[in-house]
């Protein structure tokens, strides 16, 4: 355990020495919300205002992007070279991966939040009160969720740059599919079908349904979905990765 | 010396193309084999295969008579590895850069200051341990790579091509640290393609090419193999005169003169020197100097393979 421990650490440091990605994670979601909010706020009323709205779906938004913090934390040609010596250590290789995707969780975790709070001091997003635990449960898990993605892109096609460009598309596919930008339904009633199977869709809707009905309904089940598809996509990472890729 | 590691017909293909033939070798505690071959030969393969960072289609690999693939955790244990590409933290010091390195490898405490002091102590670098890698120059870098791979004591250490692109200065002190850690006991599994490493520092070596072991043996044996020598005698005039006296010569195998300069091919260990020299002064030419030719490894490898270490 002290090995690995070593190793998350090391990556997490690697992720927090690098300004531009200290800058996209803070100032990427307020950048969002604040250009999103003034352009709409004459579109949203005075209970929900437009940097409500967009406050959390640029929030959720820009956690998808954690999926190509982890790519990076996994594949960065900076990184890559000293990780060859981790696969020559008498280290478990399925600990790669799995530090990659811990350090990345633990450093978008850390500046999304800070994000939030910055937004909800300068902006005034309403982030809800009586359930924040539970809506920032479910911003961490989507955080999870999409840091294995990351790394399971790089262990599929074994190349930053591919891997990167994959995970772009998937993450605006979600975004869209899940109307973090306008609503699904202005996409037509065959769209708001699909959209029903992502899990964006789900999260968003309980957030807001937590924020302003305070109803946590389907709060354990969507929990419980992200957690298990990450479950699964860390099995994938696990024997999909081989030392040799980074050869 | 009894074997560290056996490796019995190892086989490699990548995709369609065989790159690693059935290759056989050994290495004994305490020797430093060197693994020489062009670029191409497979040797970091080979390495990597033995490391266990690469899988391999066939044959087996022993570390003290087990194998490793059942065994690797033990073995990477016992292990250091130098690879041929820098693999460090820039943006850390030399002292953190193997602390890491050798915390991977369950060191800690007073151990782990034991083993940085033993790495920066070998490889030169005690008074640059609180400089950060990025200031470094490349001669260093190589040596801080080496480091980060002999903090945790390795009983082999392997590395592949540790003096690539480095300054004279850099490569001695590289060798030098090889032959100390030889001395104090460590296994070194050595792999270049620069023949005067290998003449400097083998204890025995391993000719490849093609993924195929070509010749096996000390630096004595293999040039033995050659079975040819030069001798050049430069005469004090440029004349003219038959060379069939010299074909009448043990030994000898072919004779040449240019200009000033007669080149005799003879086989090796025929003693025939004072032979070649009677001729030339029956035939009434003064000699000023004689130069023999001894073999090295590279036409050695020439003889074996017919083509350069460096094609």
């Amino acid at each position: 355990m002290y090995r690995f421990l070593r190793i998350v650490q090391r990556d997490t440091i690697n992720l927090l020495i690098n300004p531009m990605w200290i800058f996209f994670g803070i100032g990427f979601p307020f950048l969002l919300t604040a250009v999103l909010g003034v352009l709409t706020e004459g579109l949203y009323g005075s209970s929900i205002t437009s940097y409500d709205y967009y406050g959390v779906t640029m929030l959720l938004y820009s956690t998808l992007y954690a999926a190509t913090f982890s790519a990076n934390a996994f594949l960065e040609e900076r990184i890559k070279q000293p990780n060859l010596r981790i696969i020559y250590s008498p280290i478990n290789k399925f600990s790669i991966p799995l530090s990659k995707i811990i350090a990345t969780f633990i450093f978008t975790a850390i500046f999304y939040t800070l994000a939030g709070g910055v937004m909800h001091i300068l902006l005034g997003v309403n982030f809800g009160s009586a359930h924040l635990g539970k809506i920032m449960a479910l911003f961490l898990a989507v955080d999870f969720f999409f840091s294995c993605i990351g790394v399971l892109m790089c262990c599929l096609f074994k190349s930053e740059g591919v891997a990167n460009q994959i995970i772009s598309i998937v993450t605006t596919l979600f975004a869209v599919l899940s109307g973090l930008f306008f609503p699904v339904a202005s996409l037509g009633k065959q769209m708001v079908a699909i959209s029903k199977f992502s899990p964006i869709t789900k999260v968003i809707d309980l957030i807001f349904s937590l924020i302003y009905d305070t109803a946590a309904t389907g709060f354990l089940a969507t929990m419980g979905l992200l957690l298990g598809m990450s479950m699964l996509l860390i099995l994938c990472c696990g024997a999909l990765f081989k030392g040799e890729d980074y050869l | 010396m009894h074997s560290l590691i056996e490796v019995k017909k190892l086989g490699k293909s990548y995709q369609a193309k065989q790159v690693i033939h059935g290759l056989s070798f050994e290495i004994k505690q305490g020797e430093i084999l060197c693994l020489l071959g062009p670029n191409g030969a497979a040797k970091s393969t080979t390495i990597n295969i033995i490391c266990g960072a690469l899988g391999y289609d066939s044959g087996e690999i022993l570390y003290q008579g087990k194998s490793i693939e059942k065994n690797i955790k033990a073995f990477k244990e016992k292990l250091g590895m130098v690879p041929q590409d820098l693999a460090l933290y820039e943006d850390l010091t030399a002292e953190q850069n193997i602390r890491f390195f050798a915390s991977l490898y369950g060191l800690k405490g007073a151990a782990l200051a034991a083993g940085i002091d033993f790495a920066l102590h070998s490889v030169g670098l005690t008074a640059h341990r609180k400089e950060k890698a990025n200031t470094f120059s490349g001669g260093m870098k190589r040596r801080l790579n080496i480091a980060c791979a002999i903090a945790h004591q390795p009983e082999l250490l392997i590395m592949d091509e540790p003096t690539v692109g480095i300054d004279p200065q850099s490569r001695n002190h590289i060798l030098d640290a090889i032959r100390k850690m030889q001395k104090n006991g460590m296994t070194i599994l050595y792999t270049t393609h620069y023949m005067e490493e290998v003449e400097e520092i083998s204890t025995r070596i391993i000719i490849m090419d093609h993924g195929k072991m070509i010749a096996e043996g000390t630096k004595e044996s293999l040039k033995a193999l050659s079975g040819e020598k030069n001798i050049v005698i430069e005469l004090a005039t440029s004349t003219v005169f038959s060379l069939d006296d010299f074909y009448h010569i043990e030994g000898l195998k072919e004779v040449k003169l240019e200009a000033q300069q007669l080149i005799v091919t003879t086989i090796q260990g025929v003693e025939n020197l004072d032979k070649i020299i009677s001729v030339l002064i029956q035939l009434n030419q003064k000699i000023q100097n004689v130069e023999i030719q001894s073999n090295n490894l590279e036409t050695v490898f020439l003889d074996l393979t017919g083509r350069s270490l460096r094609d």
